[in-house]
């Protein structure tokens, strides 16, 4: 008797500790969605995790929708954009002055005054460059002539303000502030190319192949919890007599920067300032690129036309190139 | 005379028992969902299709304007073609890795690879 009790008695903790692990499985879900003229992904794991992932969809749709949108009707941006000054939300005081000071820092490099150039330089009006008589008024720096403080922006002398540059960062950012008050373990959200990693564990980034966009990858980046975001000149362009014109725009001469570089990867602990600082340092090149990513205590991943790879020092030995055709240097 | 709480017939029931159990609890892990990929329209799955799963190649035409047509085939999936300006998401070609997308911006499409085997989180771009 006293066998069949203790086998029994084992059988029953065994299925018991089984049941449990199932019981306390750490729940998961995931959310799609288009928003910011772009797709959005997040997959959240911790108690909550299903809801969680449908705020963090809400909370990028109102950011766009309330206060960074060039284009929706009532939005902060638009509402100062035309005319010219007009009262804003906290977070859009936030994220303008947290911008106005990257583009300050980097000697325009960053601008986000050139609503009007990048809107001329659209790619869903057509596949050809506009005329230089167009481009050459709306280039030169514009963000010195953003003002925002008191609750109050102002925008002038030729300044639209266009946020497409951080937005996305500053997307991730504010879902991140929310994950933090919740009871969510991990997450990945995927605003675009800007990626918010949250939680205490290693995730694994792809850096996009310049050939293939976000279609493929050549290289493996392990990190932990941060914010990454790349600028390539594949993301979007348009070839016209034999010159690829791609989205990101030197603000000195309002044309796509052809400086050799195909893309550059910020980490940072920031969304806004991965972001911003991908852009800036593409436009600055390697050289002053870098410095102004170390100033700002970010990491950086440069690429070059002929696939030279350049890391900083605090990504070296987290980085492993997955395509043949490109060099660590 | 020595009296034992277990035999080794016992020892090999509670051994077999706690095999299914933990059996039942990571194999689904291990052969979960295969190469899918994953269509959204406006950020509303349209498609899913096991990749791994197919034995010959179909397509589908969104309903969205301007239209894309998108090829499922074993392992990989792609935009064969759009009646977008820039046709930049023909030029990625095909898919084949868990974590990446391809994205349709003027039709609001989007073709994203998930499940199977893959080894990043995301991919930055």
């Amino acid at each position: 008797m006293k066998r069949k009790a203790a086998l029994f008695i084992s059988l029953a903790a065994a299925v018991l500790f089984i049941a449990a692990l199932i019981i306390f499985d750490v729940p998961e879900s995931s959310e799609t969605g288009f928003l910011m003229d772009t797709t959005v992904t997040v997959s959240v794991k911790g108690r909550g995790a299903s809801p969680a992932a449908e705020n963090a969809m809400k909370i990028i749709s109102d950011l766009e929708r309330r206060c960074i949108s060039r284009t929706a009707e009532g939005s902060d941006i638009s509402r100062v954009n035309a005319s010219g000054r007009a009262e804003i939300s906290a977070e859009t005081e936030e994220i303008l002055n947290s911008s106005l000071d990257i583009c300050r820092k980097s000697g325009g490099a960053l601008d986000i005054g050139l609503g009007a150039l990048s809107g001329l330089w659209s790619v869903k009006t057509g596949n050809r460059p506009p005329e230089a008589a167009l481009v050459t008024p709306l280039a030169g720096e514009k963000y010195t002539n953003i003002k925002c403080e008191g609750g109050f922006a102002e925008a002038g002398n030729g300044a639209v303000i266009d946020l497409g540059s951080v937005g996305k960062g500053a997307a991730c950012d504010a879902v991140y502030k929310a994950f933090k008050n919740s009871k969510v373990k991990t997450a990945v959200l995927a605003v675009g190319g800007s990626i918010m990693l949250y939680g205490d564990r290693d995730f694994t980034i792809g850096i996009a192949s310049p050939e293939k966009g976000s279609a493929d990858y050549m290289a493996k980046l392990t990190l932990g919890e941060c914010f990454v975001s790349t600028s390539g000149t594949y993301e979007r362009y348009f070839d016209y007599g034999g010159v690829r014109y791609h989205h990101i725009l030197d603000p000195k001469t309002g044309y796509p920067v052809q400086n050799g570089l195909v893309s550059v990867t910020v980490v940072a602990d920031s969304g806004l300032l991965s972001d911003a600082l991908s852009t800036a340092c593409f436009v600055l090149g390697v050289e002053k690129g870098a410095e102004l990513a170390k100033e700002y205590g970010c990491e950086t991943v440069f690429i070059t036309d002929s696939g030279e790879v350049l890391v900083s020092d605090g990504l070296k030995g987290k980085i492993e190139l997955t395509d043949s055709r490109f060099t660590l240097s | 005379m020595e009296l034992k709480l277990f035999r080794k017939t016992d020892l090999f029931i509670l051994l077999a028992v706690l095999t299914v159990c933990a059996a039942l609890l990571f194999l689904p892990g291990l052969f979960g969902e295969g190469l899918t990929a994953v269509v959204t329209v406006d950020g509303a799955e349209y498609a899913r299709v096991d990749l791994d799963a197919l034995t010959e190649p179909s397509e589908i035409i969104t309903p969205t304007e301007p239209k894309t047509v998108i090829v499922f085939e074993k392992g990989a999936a792609y935009f064969k073609s759009s009646e977008c300006e820039n046709g930049l998401c023909v030029a990625a070609g095909k898919l084949n890795r868990k974590g990446t997308a391809c994205a349709c911006l003027p039709a609001r499409v989007v073709l994203t690879i998930v499940g199977g085997r893959g080894d990043v989180d995301a991919v930055t771009y």
